[in-house]
């Protein structure tokens, strides 16, 4: 039809931005997805977010919460039941952490719970504010913190001091919840008396003697109240959290990826474990490339053609395990080695779901077998970067055994993909807000977040 | 870094035409230039797939199209990329004529106006169209016939209409 050429020739009018700035983009996409694979191999760590909040302004300073202790309120006793819309608001220009929290169409946009005490918990909620001034935009919406240490009887509300949607939690220790936005290289410590502390930066060396102080970080300081914009390239490496002094001490070193260029991801081992280095070398050519640590010199070993892979989280030390899969195959390979790269072990297990790179994430249960994490299973059609529930799948390793289906769950909270996929603490494994203290076979969901 | 530099030519060769193509579906420059920019981000990322994919042009299309079919229906989801698109780099010309263009082909059920852009625009044969979409190829004639004749008619109506048997021969 010839009208439509007119659109044709309108083309020439279209600027394209610079092919690396979408480059860049994709970068900070993947950390998030690295994060969420390297952050679970920390076998002590618990940790869910599900969902977003407003994209970030990487060169601003973050809101500054004020560190006195508040006062935990009762919750409120009715949760379903609609709020009073006679109630007056405490601004009509604005809502209150409260209000934004036990609002009826509130989303809940990341959650966290302790591995020391699971009463201990932190939920972020956002919600629009039906009673505000209608802008350019529409209405305003706001984003707050709902802590509790006593499983909600009591409940903390802190305005949420971040905001880049791309934040998880972590559980550091007892009456701790570290929460980490790898993307950036910012994070806040929760402690269970409901303050919120923004924690500084720093590339001191500090000997750290719990591993599970550990977790994967920008490895940047570019950012902090010294000013300066994040760098965009900072690749992601280890951080050790320093409550006493409210601190964060960037690691540098073996243990960092090498970002996009090589391809080299975080190492899969924290440096508070002392154990050998290895992870995995991100390829563009279709293969499996396990690196590895040894005599101050990085070592490789190719293990064959792939279309999906991974480490497989939660091994114990001195083994290195990568779980591959070649596209249309009706299993997925595990690869071990237990004495420093010197032989391979491969075993095949079947699988009747597809694994990809980004979305399906395997980790080694406390009894030895393998649970596996698919988040891509139910995709909004809108979108392939969220999941709207996700399947859990178990299987033995031995040799024809196959992958079974054990939990879905699918609630209607988005989750995002940058949640560590499996924590393990003591006997008990967590998948976002899944746990399960039978060896993966069952699962309860966490389900109460205010 | 084979892969990074073919997508770069795809992304040079590409990227304008892929603009204008979901811009007629959507009928939005600026949510048309984030789409396709966001879905070279996806193809950068899905990078080892892609390289199997025998046309990888028409997987970032559908990609982009999938993105701006659903009208962002997660907004929420966009924000929480973090990460955004750089968007549009200079605002485009849009002229009279094509805004009647585009809100005539808003008008044609979404179906429709996807075959009728991916064949009048993107050049795609039938056979293609139904590869893409999914869809057999006497559906896509199906689509294409209506979606023509009723765009003809929208078309028509925005200027005087032409003296019978004067018309321009329209393409079957």
């Amino acid at each position: 039809m010839p009208e439509l050429e007119q659109l044709r020739r309108l083309s020439g009018e279209v600027h394209p931005p610079a092919f690396e700035s979408l480059v860049k983009v994709a970068g900070r996409r993947d950390r998030r997805a690295t994060v969420s694979v390297a952050l679970a191999s920390f076998a002590a760590v618990v940790a869910v977010v599900v969902g977003g909040l407003l994209a970030g302004h990487p060169g601003e300073d973050r809101p500054q919460p004020a560190p006195s202790v508040p006062t935990p309120s009762p919750t409120k006793p009715d949760k379903t039941g609609k709020p009073s819309e006679e109630a007056a608001h405490v601004s009509e220009t604005s809502m209150t952490p409260q209000e934004v929290v036990l609002a009826d169409d509130a989303t809940l946009v990341l959650t966290g719970v302790s591995a020391d005490d699971p009463d201990f918990r932190v939920s972020a909620w956002r919600a629009t504010c039906h009673w505000c001034p209608r802008s350019e935009v529409g209405r305003p919406s706001f984003t707050a913190l709902a802590i509790t240490s006593d499983g909600y009887a009591r409940t903390t509300y802190r305005r949420a001091p971040f905001e880049s949607g791309l934040e998880h939690v972590e559980s550091p220790g007892p009456g701790l919840l570290l929460i980490v936005d790898a993307a950036n290289g910012y994070e806040w410590l929760v402690r269970d008396d409901g303050t919120i502390t923004p924690l500084a930066r720093d590339f001191d060396d500090a000997p750290a003697a719990d591993p599970r102080l550990w977790f994967v970080c920008l490895a940047s300081t570019g950012h902090t109240s010294a000013g300066g914009a994040i760098p965009q390239d900072a690749p992601l490496t280890w951080c050790m959290l320093d409550p006493a002094a409210d601190a964060v001490h960037v690691r540098r070193g073996p243990w960092e990826g090498t970002g996009m260029a090589t391809g080299i991801h975080p190492s899969v081992v924290s440096p508070g474990s002392g154990d050998l280095l290895w992870g995995v070398q991100d390829q563009l050519d279709d293969r499996l490339v396990a690196w590895w640590l040894a005599d101050g010199t990085r070592h490789y070993q190719d293990l064959g053609p792939s279309t999906g892979n991974g480490a497989v989280l939660n091994s114990p030390p001195g083994t290195m395990a990568f779980w591959s899969w070649v596209k249309g195959a009706e299993a997925l390979s595990v690869f071990t080695s237990d004495d420093r790269g010197s032989t391979w072990q491969r075993t095949d297990l079947g699988v009747s779901f597809r694994p990809d790179d980004y979305y399906f994430a395997l980790a080694w249960t406390p009894a030895g077998d393998l649970v596996g994490r698919q988040d891509d299973a139910f995709f909004p059609p809108s979108s392939i970067h969220l999941s709207e529930g996700i399947r859990l799948w178990r299987a033995d390793l031995v040799e024809g055994g196959s992958f079974v289906l054990v939990h879905e769950a699918r609630t209607g909270n988005e989750i995002a993909i940058e949640d560590p996929a499996f924590a393990v603490l003591g006997d008990r494994i967590w998948a976002s807000r899944l746990w399960s203290d039978d060896d993966g076979r069952t699962w309860v969901e966490q389900t109460t977040w205010r | 870094m084979r892969d990074a530099l073919d997508l770069e030519e795809l992304y040079t060769a590409s990227y304008r035409r892929l603009v204008m193509q979901v811009f007629a579906i959507c009928g939005d420059m600026s949510k048309a230039e984030d789409a396709v920019q966001d879905a070279f981000v996806t193809a950068i990322r899905k990078r080892r797939q892609l390289s199997g994919v025998t046309n990888p042009e028409a997987w970032v299309r559908t990609v982009a199209v999938n993105q701006v079919r659903a009208g962002w229906r997660h907004a929420v989801v966009v924000r929480r990329y973090g990460a955004k698109v750089p968007g549009p780099q200079a605002p485009v010309e849009v002229g009279p004529d094509h805004v009647q263009l585009v809100a005539a082909l808003a008008q044609l059920d979404v179906d429709q106006r996807l075959v009728v852009v991916l064949h009048h625009l993107a050049d795609l044969p039938v056979t293609d169209i139904a590869a893409e979409l999914g869809v057999p190829v006497g559906t896509v004639k199906s689509r294409l016939s209506r979606g023509r004749s009723r765009l003809a008619e929208l078309l028509d109506d925005r200027v005087d209409r032409p003296i019978r048997g004067q018309e321009e021969p329209r393409d079957a």
